[in-house]
């Protein structure tokens, strides 16, 4: 116990004697997490900025542009009344969509010979181009409607049942879990988790990194007096404590960006827990291979990135092809991701998110005892040197 | 001249020391953009799984289900009769909605009581949430218009007629660049070039501060070939130009492999490439020239480059944040790079078109280079003023 204390000891002062890993460990997440904060801020788009080409100038036509300019997400920049050289408008990321109402628009709509708007839309960027085909569907929706209310309304049907008869029956959408779509809130848990995992995985890789450039791993085993167990368990706990405070850190974002916590914290933080040991037990198996802490670090950071991407937190994982699949279900990240969302989100429990959980310490006992056979290697290798 | 090839040649015989890091450059760039196509192979979301509570029963809500299996992008999972514990069967089977049939829906369609089906729509992942709920409107739309076209033609209108009296008006939407809205098309090419760039920064990020570290940065060493900071910088830079080169050639393959349209004028395209990879070079030269510690200059760069593509404005647009962050933007390499790349591939833009962008690398890179330059003049005239003073 003696030892394990001093080797505890020892293991801080190597964090902190070491110029990288302060600043990676603490510095990064906390300010990783602030600025994918703020690049989500608004968590929806707003004022995404359009053109119209009014070519009939008429009151419906601008009846139409008026309804153009009160959704949100639209910002009507600028309505050109020729059509010239639009389609060089929506080049760029300038501007997004252009709309355009033919001639004799109105003249159609009162003989009832169904002119027909045409919306380019730029789908360069898929993000935006939903929200404003989105936009321009329900404005083009809310004109037709009332048109056809004040049609029916003309025809003499008393204006209640005119509003009824317009559709045979009404949807209606109920959005659960994030109702406003919000951007922010979809996303923001994940970049988190990536975080948390590029910086853990890289700074035990790291650590054991040093050991070996530094000539201190006889030391260190010697220390531990060759058992495996505690040589590895005082490197990882200091880390494991920082990672708790960083938790900490992470609830006080979750304030400042008005993001809600979940009502039930247990199981959040056991899913969390388990991320953060099999992570770790990964970066340990990278520095006891590397040994060397500038290839760790640059092949780690590499490595980890596309981790995000196969993981299903936005594209679905089932919908990946075979080898995204194995590269994304070799990170604990992917199962701890898609079950800790539904924990987060949707309100779920653990019974529901049974697969992901089993998945999670299927890769904990792999990358625990694949770490736990290296290092008995690596401690057998030294004391043979010895003898 | 002589001396510049001798320098490369060193350059990369200590770009072949480190294995791990040859083995990165080279080969992590295609293994990653192998995994990131594969993650978006099939280019649209499809066979999103929904649960249909069906409380009517009738021929009309049978007509309704099955327009929904038909839709490619939504999966019936399965038709329930009875809305008990919705919540929990949508969190056990993982539904993305649950579309509910009123009680006598049939009975109020045909009586023209104007009956209401709910969507419940699971909105944690908005990529599905939205696909899905497109896919459900569409064919409710589908299904309202075809009752309201067939009683106005029970009505004793002729068809096409019927057809144009639905609505006052027509609204086409054309999508325009990426028709389809294909996931592959949208970011794997993004993807692939902020890989590039990462790589780009480790490998230079530590350039000079292996010199410092491996004390080579004195007469003996690396000095003693030139003393120019120009030719020096230059040097540094040449070999992974040269293997960028390979790189985008393999990218090549790729596109062709996963039917990536390619661009219309790739000149345009491979310019704008050469242009990130010297402002990139020019970036991890700047700092490694300040920094003497290769393991600190590469975390910094880090701290810079694993942000890049969110904000380089790719998928979440630059216009939506903050403008302290834009700037920020601004100074990253790749930043500039996505916004021309994008207009050339997808947009089949031309020189002229991206003019604006080229400026802005070309200023970039002008920026650092001459800051690189004047720091490393710095940092020769102190490790020679160090070498006169060891000589006494």
């Amino acid at each position: 116990m003696k030892n394990f204390l001093q080797l505890l000891q020892r293991e801080i002062r190597l964090f902190f004697s070491n110029p990288v890993m302060p600043t990676l460990y603490i510095g990064g997440p906390v300010l990783f997490g602030l600025l994918f904060g703020f690049i989500y801020v608004d968590g929806k788009l707003n004022n995404l900025p359009v053109v119209v080409v009014d070519l009939d100038n008429s009151p419906a036509s601008n009846r139409f542009i008026d309804i153009l300019a009160d959704m949100e997400a639209l910002d009507v920049q600028h309505v050109y009344y020729e059509n010239t050289e639009t389609s060089q408008l929506l080049m760029g990321e300038q501007i997004h969509g252009a709309i355009l109402i033919p001639e004799r628009f109105e003249a159609d709509l009162l003989q009832h010979r169904h002119p027909e708007i045409n919306t380019y839309i730029n789908n360069a960027n898929l993000i935006p181009s939903g929200y404003i085909s989105r936009s321009v569907y329900a404005a083009a929706t809310a004109l037709n409607t009332s048109l056809a209310v004040e049609g029916l309304k003309r025809n003499k049907v008393l204006g209640s049942l005119a509003a009824q008869q317009y559709e045979a029956f009404k949807v209606n959408t109920f959005r659960q879990f994030n109702p406003a779509s919000n951007y922010s809130v979809f996303v923001w848990p994940s970049f988190l988790g990536i975080i948390m995992q590029s910086v853990i995985l890289v700074v035990l890789a790291i650590s054991f990194a040093s050991e070996f450039e530094n000539h201190t791993f006889a030391n260190l085993v010697s220390l531990s007096s060759g058992s495996v167990f505690t040589a590895m368990f005082s490197k990882l706990i200091p880390y494991w404590i920082l990672a708790f405070l960083l938790l900490g850190v992470y609830a006080l974002y979750f304030h400042l960006f008005r993001q809600s916590l979940p009502d039930k914290i247990g199981p959040v933080f056991l899913v969390f827990l388990i991320f953060v040991v099999t992570i770790s037990f990964q970066g340990i198996i990278a520095g006891l291979l590397f040994k060397n802490q500038l290839q760790a670090l640059q092949f780690l950071i590499i490595l980890s990135m596309p981790a995000y991407v196969s993981s299903g937190f936005s594209w679905p994982f089932e919908q990946d092809g075979p080898a995204a699949k194995l590269y994304g279900g070799a990170f604990p990240y992917m199962s701890f991701v898609n079950g800790f969302r539904i924990l987060f989100i949707e309100d779920g429990t653990l019974a529901d998110i049974k697969d992901y959980i089993q998945m999670q310490f299927i890769l904990l006992l792999l990358y625990g005892s694949i770490s736990g056979i290296l290092l008995k290697v690596n401690i057998m290798k030294i004391a043979r040197l010895a003898i | 001249m002589k001396n510049i090839v001798l320098l490369i040649k060193r350059e990369f015989r200590i770009f072949w020391t480190n294995k791990v890091f040859a083995f990165t450059f080279l080969c992590m760039p295609v293994i990653l953009g192998v995994v990131l196509g594969n993650v978006y192979i099939r280019g649209k979301v499809k066979q999103q799984s929904i649960i249909i509570v069906d409380k009517d029963n009738t021929p009309l809500s049978d007509r309704l289900s099955d327009m929904l299996s038909d839709n490619p992008t939504l999966k019936v999972m399965a038709i329930k009769y009875e809305s008990i514990g919705l919540h929990h069967s949508m969190l056990k089977d993982r539904a993305v909605a649950v579309v509910t049939i009123p009680d006598r829906f049939e009975a109020e369609v045909l009586t023209r009581r104007h009956p209401e089906i709910n969507i419940y729509l699971n909105m944690s992942n908005t990529l599905t949430g939205g696909v899905v709920s497109s896919a459900i409107s569409a064919t409710a739309a589908t299904l309202n218009a075809g009752i309201a076209i067939s009683s106005l033609k029970r009505k004793g209108l002729p068809p096409a007629l019927a057809k144009e009296n639905y609505e006052a008006m027509k609204m086409n939407v054309f999508q325009q660049f990426n028709p389809s809205g294909n996931y592959l098309i949208y970011l794997w090419t993004g993807f692939i070039f902020a890989i590039m760039h990462q790589l780009l920064l480790l490998a230079l990020g530590s350039s000079f501060s292996q010199e410092y570290a491996s004390n080579q940065f004195n007469e003996g060493g690396l000095l003693r070939y030139s003393l120019s900071p120009l030719i020096l910088i230059f040097v540094k830079m040449i070999p992974y130009l040269l293997m960028s080169v390979w790189t985008i050639c393999c990218y090549y393959q790729l596109a062709n492999q996963f039917h990536i349209p390619l661009p219309t004028h790739p000149l345009a395209l491979f310019v704008s490439v050469l242009l990130m990879v010297v402002a990139t070079s020019s970036l991890a030269i700047l700092y490694s020239v300040r920094n003497p510690l290769p393991l600190k200059a590469t975390q910094l760069l880090m701290s810079l480059a694993s942000p890049a593509f969110s904000l380089s404005g790719f998928s979440w647009p630059s216009s939506q944040m903050p403008e302290i962050l834009q700037w920020f933007a601004d100074i990253i390499p790749l930043t500039p790079f996505l916004r021309a790349m994008r207009m050339v591939t997808v947009q089949g833009a031309n020189f002229t078109d991206i003019l604006p962008h080229l400026n802005h690398q070309l200023i970039q890179i002008a920026v650092y280079l001459s800051l690189s330059i004047l720091v490393l003049r710095k940092q020769i005239g102190i490790a020679l003023k160090q070498s006169i003073i060891v000589t006494k």
